[in-house]
């Protein structure tokens, strides 16, 4: 189960899983309530979502690090992960990210290095000030994905870092 | 004239490209650094490297530009709008190096790039002007004299000016000597000169500009208006025209104005007067020596194409229409798409546009600089494209402006594309209510985004059954595969 930011603002659990008996048929479970539709996507990446109540949707999704970009119905919202579901992910691999466009300042640490929750990481300029970037949780450090100096836009995947166990 | 160099980026060195292109003149692109692959690189016949990223290490470096014409053999440049536009030095070097400036003379430039000088010229031409103070630089007692005789509340503005910097409206006179203070530093910083002079101000005015045209023979004509008057941070984002709820009169009234405007500074080529327009009077705000960015609506709703103008008046032709044979039909809308966060205050975004898809239809034009996968950058302006539609009438415009929008795909980067989705479809918008505190009046700030909608959770959900934008590749791995739509479907599907 993933949990998104939902319609209220809070976290939701989101699934969807193919109808035994036809694959056309998807079984959504938005938290309790469970929605059948017949799902498929266009050639050219659209998805059609034909739900029971006889409503008709073309969406377009995009990903984008974390979360997506989905239109639909006239209107063009980001799904986000849900807190909570975010820093796992990034532990299980996930990539800690630009909050804003900018430029790395400074990188902090070397790759396979153990963190602690809080340690600095790099820190970013933008807008003229400078944003450290933290550790979320104690871990190793996977993967750095910049390079002081460089420009990167809000969302780039910058570090990486395993959560450690205990 | 044979070969045109386009010193600007974005949709309007798009713009200007194909109309060259229809003229069956040549092209010359510039680019700096990151839009080595933009669009209009990819349109023009010729491209040639300006520098890096910074504006002005590319497109408002003098040199290099004219450099780039010599070298590209290029007998023409075109400004586009923005960067040195309005720019009379130059203007004067292009004609000094033997080339043709697609625009108005360096003097015209001049005359009206000066705000106060400005003034002068159309009080002496009989064109209204909003009260106020516009004489030498005096001290700060002396303004003060004079702001008691223009009258609260006013406006401090600076001679050089544009874009609301170092522009402060003062509400009563104790205010005045600490806005005139901040006023001067201001304008200093931002255009080197602090000479500040004084307006009254007009509480809810609207903004209505009139195309004129003016061509090397000495005929001036004026196009009909544009109603601008929905803005925000001094910054247009919808203009349409006819301006809704103009008497016949009035607007007789301000296009007589508009003419003899630009005949007072001898203009050639396409300009722009602006008024403000409050109740029944009309005043003189500034003139824009250059295309504008909402000319769209101007050809849309005449049937014009005013770049074509533009190169034809360079080449020393008449214009190829009278004011007679112009005939404005039905109505035309522009909104402008921006790369901005209208929840964080409209600050400028940036991102790569990882989906882009523009709207088609029946009379619905994108006039676009950017396609799918482009990065956007906050070093030059925020705007990524503009929407114009037409209508039989006002209503069918707005309507269709509005299905237009909802069918609008812009992913990757935060644009305002859902506020002007919100605004088309506003009471008082669709009532023609248009002032300059249009979006103050009727949208409370900070402007909340929309929550994340049922649809569009069932549509992750079955986002990530399908395993949609997945991007490690699953089958294969040959680089000759990459682009193989056929494997790429394939990858898409291989969640199932």
């Amino acid at each position: 189960m993933k949990y998104w930011i939902g319609p209220d603002g809070g976290a939701l659990g989101v699934t969807a899983k193919r109808s035994p008996s036809d694959p056309e048929r998807v079984i959504v479970t938005l938290g309790e309530r469970q929605i059948h539709l017949v799902a498929r996507q266009a050639p050219d990446g659209m998805l059609l979502l034909e739900l029971a109540d006889g409503r008709h949707l073309g969406a377009w999704v995009t990903r984008d690090g974390q979360r997506y970009w989905v239109s639909c119905g006239g209107t063009t919202v980001v799904v986000e992960p849900a807190n909570t579901e975010s820093r796992s992910d990034i532990g299980h691999g996930g990539g800690l990210e630009a909050p804003m466009p900018g430029k790395v300042l400074g990188i902090h640490v070397e790759l396979g290095q153990h963190v602690k929750r809080g340690d600095t990481l790099l820190v970013m300029e933008a807008m003229k000030m400078e944003h450290p970037l933290v550790a979320p949780f104690d871990g190793i450090v996977r993967e750095i994905r910049t390079e002081e100096g460089e420009m990167v836009s809000s969302g780039a995947a910058l570090v990486v870092v395993e959560q450690e166990e205990g | 004239m044979k070969r045109v160099l386009i010193a600007n980026r974005g949709e309007i060195a798009v713009r200007v490209i194909r109309a060259c292109r229809l003229a069956g003149l040549e092209t010359v692109a510039v680019y700096s650094d990151p839009d080595a692959t933009a669009l209009h690189v990819r349109l023009a016949d010729r491209a040639a490297r300006l520098g890096a990223a910074s504006p002005l290490a590319s497109y408002l470096n003098q040199d290099l530009l004219l450099e780039v014409a010599r070298t590209t053999g290029a007998d023409a440049v075109h400004p586009g709008y923005g960067f040195l536009s309005e720019n009379a030095a130059f203007a004067r070097r292009v004609e000094d190096a033997g080339l043709t400036f697609i625009g108005p003379t360096a003097a015209s430039i001049e005359a009206m790039g000066d705000k106060i000088t400005a003034r002068k010229a159309m009080e002496r031409a009989g064109v209204p002007v909003v009260p106020g103070f516009h004489g030498e630089a005096t001290s700060d007692d002396e303004l003060l004299d004079e702001a008691r005789r223009v009258g609260f509340p006013l406006l401090v503005k600076a001679a050089s000016g544009g874009g609301g910097k170092g522009m402060r409206a003062v509400r009563r006179l104790d205010e005045f000597s600490a806005a005139i203070a901040a006023a001067r530093r201001e304008a200093a910083s931002a255009f080197g000169d602090a000479t500040v002079y004084l307006e009254r101000l007009l509480e809810e005015p609207r903004h209505i500009e009139f195309q004129v045209f003016g061509d090397q023979q000495g005929h001036v004509i004026q196009l009909a208006e544009r109603e601008c008057s929905i803005q925000r941070r001094h910054q247009k984002i919808v203009e349409e025209s006819p301006a809704p709820h103009l008497s016949d009169e009035l607007r007789r009234r301000m296009g007589e104005a508009a003419v003899a405007a630009a005949k007072a500074v001898s203009y050639v080529g396409a300009g722009t007067i602006e008024f403000l327009v409050d109740g029944d009077e009309f005043y003189f705000l500034e003139m824009n020596t250059r295309l504008q960015v909402e000319h769209p609506v101007t050809e849309v709703r005449l049937g014009v194409d005013l770049v074509q103008a533009q190169l034809a008046v360079a080449q020393g032709l008449p214009l190829p229409w009278s004011e007679q044979q112009i005939c404005p039909r039905g109505s035309a809308i522009e909104v402008r798409l921006y790369a901005e966060d209208p929840s964080r205050g409209f600050l400028p975004t940036s991102g790569v546009l990882r989906r882009y898809r523009p709207p088609h239809g029946p009379f619905v034009r994108h006039d676009g600089g950017f396609v799918e996968g482009d990065e956007v950058t906050t070093h030059y302006d925020p705007m990524l494209a503009k929407l114009i539609v037409w209508g039989e009438t006002r209503d069918q415009a707005v309507r269709r402006l509005a299905a237009a929008l909802d069918h609008y795909v812009v992913h990757g980067v935060t644009t305002n594309l859902d506020f002007l989705r919100r605004l088309v479809r506003h009471p008082a918008f669709l009532a023609g209510q248009t002032d300059t505190h249009f979006i103050d009046t009727h949208f409370s700030m900070p402007y909340a985004p929309i929550p994340a909608t049922e649809e569009a959770m069932i549509a992750v959900a079955v986002a990530e059954l399908f395993g949609l934008g997945a991007t490690k590749p699953t089958g294969g791995g040959e680089q000759g595969d990459r682009f193989n739509p056929w494997q790429t479907l394939g990858s898409w599907r291989s969640g199932r």
